[in-house]
């Protein structure tokens, strides 16, 4: 009798050892996708922020930490914070609403939104005008309406890329083209695009020119579509006469621009003369 | 209690402690499992407009590679081998075979259903389990020893309870006759023999018949022996010429009757002498004092019964 309750109770201690030896954590996630950093100024008590706005995450960090050790910056906000979106509708936000005190934007966009009117944003720091191309990795492709009928073509999924979507569709509708006719494969990146390209999934894609895209493709196979295309602008919010804060930026954005890897971001002229007593827009860099 | 039931315990003891645990551990990982996914499957729903997922009504082809590090950024907090996170997509993109380690769960949203691919893998013997397991195999020798200690202790009760009955209620005695070695003997010590002469042997065996058979005679010495009793003696007589014991002639039972009768009671005297509560039921009455031989007195062995005695041979 004494062996049998033994025995039961040894099962009900087993079953709960097997239950007790199951590593059971509760699962406790942060934040998972992150849009935004943020960091002090040495003026701690100051409650002003400075926010910045670009699509690129690692930028926005950098410049985020730049701003911060800024002394011009300190004097006047507590804090910078900077943030990112992958996609085209959080810029329009920003722009749009004027939330951002920096942001980096295509002038297009804000042209769209007339921010420079609204919010009286000025462009700091510009990157140089690019042309745009059709890229074919077999021919130089033809601007011919019979030339692209039976084509595979990659364009970019975002409608405010001018190099990737806007130009390519643009001459379509010159030539006359249906684009419901065409086989179109949308991606999400120029380097998503000269993926397909040379993955043999399309057979032109509609980008921009850059040094290295020579080791993948030729550079007899590209025709140019529209020169003069301006490039991506740093643009500041100036509702008061604040060309300190513009200096302090620019000078920051040109610091930036020269750790960049690549070239294209290396190449930034500033818009404004920042003399000692007078800070003026330079000539022939107005907006188009 | 052998070794080779020992054996026996000691492996059905480990093997249903073991398959306990088993199904015990399993049933727990299940339950962790889903609840998991449920913890998971909410933070997927809290990040999804978040996600650069592909949507087809807005040509937009996504962000795999943000996706596919929002994926690793999760497993590194769950942080399992047991359970991953494979694929979160919206359903038209979902063309991979589905084994049968993957569960697909749905999330509904606005823009169509988004298709979570989880990637199950129950690992059931890790190192603590295998320590329990040992535990187990150890537990089940020391019970098996425990077992084995109870058991011998409960035969020995049992064992000592029947010694305890034997004494109480001892087996009725009987005598026995062996008429191939001419021999009585009790049943209570069988190695005890005492051998007989012809005449007493089948005389004895006469009486014994006779009296079972008529209980309330009476034999007396003054009468001669009844016809009937001399017949059996003879009978037995004869018997013990068949087993070639004897080259005589038939002896006279009439003849020297107190001889026999003395031979006889010699003999059980001898047989019996451990026993002498039992004597009296097989001993030939003895006539006392004075006017012994009187006319009331009866040899005759008034109690015996069939089972009493017991005849080897006949």
């Amino acid at each position: 009798m004494l062996i049998v309750t033994f025995l039961f109770l040894l099962l009900v201690v087993t079953w709960v050892c097997g239950q007790v030896s199951v590593y059971n954590d509760e699962l406790h996630f942060p934040v998972m996708i992150e849009t935004s950093t943020e960091c002090q100024t040495t003026a701690t008590s100051n409650k002003g922020q400075l926010i910045v706005f670009t699509q690129s995450k690692k930028i926005a960090k950098l410049l985020t930490q730049k701003l911060c050790s800024d002394n011009v910056v300190a004097k006047q906000y507590g804090s910078v914070k900077g943030y990112w979106g992958y996609r085209t509708a959080d810029s329009f936000e920003f722009v749009g609403k004027g939330i951002a005190d920096l942001i980096l934007a295509k002038n297009n966009i804000m042209a769209a939104f007339k921010a420079e009117s609204t919010y009286n944003y000025q462009p700091v720091v510009g990157f140089s005008d690019y042309t745009a191309f059709f890229i074919s990795s077999k021919e130089k492709p033809r601007l011919t309406k019979q030339y692209f009928l039976d084509k595979r073509i990659g364009l970019l999924d975002y409608p405010t890329s001018r190099s990737g979507h806007i130009l390519p569709k643009q001459t379509f509708k010159e030539l006359d083209i249906n684009i419901a006719n065409l086989k179109i494969t949308y991606a999400s990146s120029h380097n998503e695009l000269r993926d397909l390209l040379a993955n043999g999934k399309v057979d032109i894609i509609a980008s921009f020119w850059k040094e290295s895209d020579e080791k993948r493709f030729s550079k007899n196979y590209i025709t140019p579509l529209s020169n003069n295309i301006s490039g991506t602008r740093w643009y500041l919010k100036m509702q008061q006469n604040n060309t300190d804060l513009l200096c302090a930026v620019q000078e920051n954005l040109l610091d930036m621009s020269k750790d960049q890897s690549l070239h294209y971001y290396q190449n930034v002229q500033p818009f404004w003369r920042c003399g000692a007593n007078l800070v003026s827009l330079k000539e022939g860099d107005g907006d188009e | 209690m052998s070794k080779y039931k020992q054996l026996i315990v000691i492996i059905s003891l480990f093997f249903i402690l073991s398959s306990v645990f088993y199904i015990s551990v399993t049933q727990k990982g299940q339950q962790v499992v889903k609840q998991k996914i449920t913890q998971i499957e909410r933070q997927i729903a809290l990040d999804l407009p978040l996600l650069d997922l592909s949507n087809e009504l807005l040509k937009h082809s996504g962000n795999k590679d943000a996706v596919n590090s929002y994926i690793k950024t999760l497993n590194s907090y769950i942080n399992s081998n047991e359970l991953k996170v494979v694929a979160i997509a919206p359903k038209s993109e979902v063309v991979t075979p589905v084994n049968s380690d993957q569960i697909i769960r749905s999330l509904s949203t606005n823009n169509g259903l988004v298709l979570v691919v989880f990637n199950v893998q129950q690992t059931h013997f890790t190192l603590s389990h295998f320590i329990y397991y040992f535990i187990f195999l150890v537990l089940s020798v020391l019970i098996s020893f425990w077992v084995k200690f109870a058991f011998i202790k409960q035969s020995n009760k049992q064992f000592n309870n029947t010694q305890h009955q034997l004494i109480t209620e001892p087996t009725p005695l009987v005598l026995i006759v062996d008429l191939n070695d001419k021999t009585f003997s009790s049943s209570c010590n069988t190695e005890q023999k005492m051998c007989l002469a012809n005449k007493p042997l089948c005389f004895y065996l006469a009486l014994v018949e006779y009296c079972t058979n008529n209980d309330d005679v009476a034999l007396s010495h003054n009468k001669d022996v009844p016809e009937e009793l001399l017949e059996l003696a003879n009978k037995y007589f004869y018997r013990l010429v068949e087993l070639g014991h004897t080259v005589r002639k038939r002896p006279n039972f009439n003849n020297s009757l107190e001889k026999t009768l003395s031979e006889i009671r010699a003999a059980l005297d001898e047989v019996l002498s451990e026993y002498p509560e039992e004597k009296e039921l097989y001993y030939p009455p003895k006539a006392y004092g004075e006017g012994s031989r009187s006319r009331l007195h009866s040899y005759g062995l008034v109690n015996i019964r069939k089972g009493n005695i017991e005849i080897i041979g006949k």
